[in-house]
């Protein structure tokens, strides 16, 4: 507690974990410990053992990736509390992290736990190419049964998309998604570190969409090489045969690296969103459509006292208090709608809107800027 | 103190003619709507406890909408947060 007694926005960054101090770098090294070991421990078993796959047999839970998805779980369900602890006292944020929470715990885990007990394969219905690529995959599709594949197909390439044309990509990104779901409850303490700068904004334009077309391209690659690999050897060899394959680098570059290690390793040093905000090709997809629909952050004019409170919360790196000076509603392909700007304003100037067609022409003033 | 508030126009009752439409909800959200108008239109909107957007407000006084308009289009200036339930107040019972 502050000496003057005030408890307000200023003196949440105090503590070292949260600001770059050396708790920070300590906890980042075990969190990126744990990953690598989680991903390489076959590779590592010389040194360390198999400590993971140990433990997950001691708790019954069949093999580590299970144990992971435990962790998550408990993990996720503890930040909610200190995200609701912090935050709750909005609707949206309420209903926001109970649903998010929920479907990480229900389809995320017990559900892919459950199903194999049933003659069903692990599945998890949360989550869609491109973010699980292997979904679209020809070979996964002919393996899962037809109601299953009917809904990676359907879900991946028709639902996520049009949703997100009318609600934005919060849809998915906010409520849905376990990735975004840790961010915003297990990484809350970390949402002030993501860099606003404009050097940040313009690796994100160019790293994700990257990532996004070699998302395509990946899956492109191996559903020719379902089709025709066995009379093209070299096609086969390039995309799936043997360790260094186009379809092993990217499991490994984007799946494990960045997605993992980086992504959530680097939680106090990057911010909770560094995989959202600048890899994941889901995120890049939905967000293109997202400029193109109805979602918005709408601006009451003339109302902004540039507290900065709105940016400092931003996850995604968006500089919200500039287009709050300017007057100016916008839509931004990177938001998520995690609703903080808005939450934190004191003055109510910021409301996420789904709007209607006409009315997102008419009360959005000047163009918005339109990459990224 | 977890207060909204929002003033548009003039709400002083100083002219001559002018009358209040009032109403005071309470619900999951406890608010109250005030409305100063004359026979040429509204003049002036005094709110608390919910979110609006003054500059839809400030243009039913521009326009000099009459109060029944202005009470039918409320909606257009609602700025609260999603999943805030909507101000609903029954017709013809303000205390005019």
């Amino acid at each position: 507690m502050d000496l003057q007694g005030q408890n307000g926005l200023l003196s949440t960054y105090r503590e070292g974990y949260r600001t770059r101090q050396p708790m920070a770098f300590v906890l980042a090294t075990v969190l990126v410990s744990f990953y690598v070991v989680l991903y390489w421990e076959a590779k590592l078993s010389g040194w360390l053992g198999t400590p993971l796959t140990d433990l997950a047999e001691a708790l019954h839970l069949r093999n580590r990736w299970y144990l992971y998805g435990f962790l998550y779980c408990v993990a996720m369900s503890a930040g909610g509390v200190y995200y609701l602890r912090r935050h709750g006292n909005s609707r949206y944020n309420r209903s926001r992290i109970a649903v998010n929470v929920g479907v990480q715990v229900m389809l995320g885990f017990m559900l892919p736990f459950v199903m194999p007990m049933f003659g069903h394969p692990e599945f998890y219905f949360s989550y869609f190419w491109p973010l699980k690529y292997d979904y679209l995959y020809p070979q996964t599709l002919v393996q899962l049964p037809v109601y299953l594949s009917v809904y990676a197909v359907f879900g991946g390439l028709v639902a996520a998309p049009v949703l997100a044309f009318f609600f934005g990509k919060r849809w998915y990104c906010s409520w849905i998604c376990g990735c975004g779901g840790l961010a915003n409850t297990f990484g809350d303490p970390y949402r002030h570190l993501t860099s606003k700068s404009s050097a940040a904004w313009r690796f994100e334009r160019w790293s994700i969409h990257t990532v996004l077309v070699l998302a395509i391209c990946t899956t492109a690659l191996v559903a020719a090489d379902f089709f025709w690999g066995a009379d093209h050897p070299p096609l086969h060899n390039l995309v799936s045969g043997g360790p260094v394959s186009v379809k092993e680098i990217y499991g490994f570059a984007v799946g494990s690296v960045l997605a993992g290690v980086i992504g959530t390793g680097l939680y106090p040093l990057l911010g909770p969103r560094s995989w959202c905000r600048n890899f994941c090709p889901m995120a890049a997809l939905l967000g293109l459509i997202q400029k193109l629909g109805r979602y918005r952050i709408t601006v009451k004019p003339d109302m902004c006292i540039s507290c900065g409170n709105c940016s400092t919360y931003c996850e995604m790196g968006i500089d919200v208090r500039a287009y709050a000076q300017r007057n100016e509603s916008f839509t931004r392909a990177s938001c998520v709608g995690c609703g903080m700007c808005a939450h934190m304003c004191p003055r109510g100037v910021l409301k996420l809107e789904n709007t209607t067609a006409e009315r997102r022409v008419e009360k959005r003033g000047r163009l918005p800027i339109v990459a990224g | 103190m977890d207060i909204e508030y929002t003033t548009a126009g003039l709400v002083n009752m100083s002219q001559p003619g002018e009358r209040e439409w009032y109403f005071e909800e309470r619900s999951a959200v406890r608010s109250t709507t005030r409305v100063v108008y004359t026979d040429a239109g509204v003049v002036g909107f005094n709110m608390l406890g919910r979110r609006w957007d003054h500059t839809v407000l400030m243009n039913f006084i521009d326009e000099g909408r009459s109060l029944d308009y202005v009470l039918n289009h409320l909606d257009d200036a609602a700025f609260d947060s999603e999943f805030v339930p909507k101000l609903v107040f029954p017709r013809n019972n303000g205390s005019h």
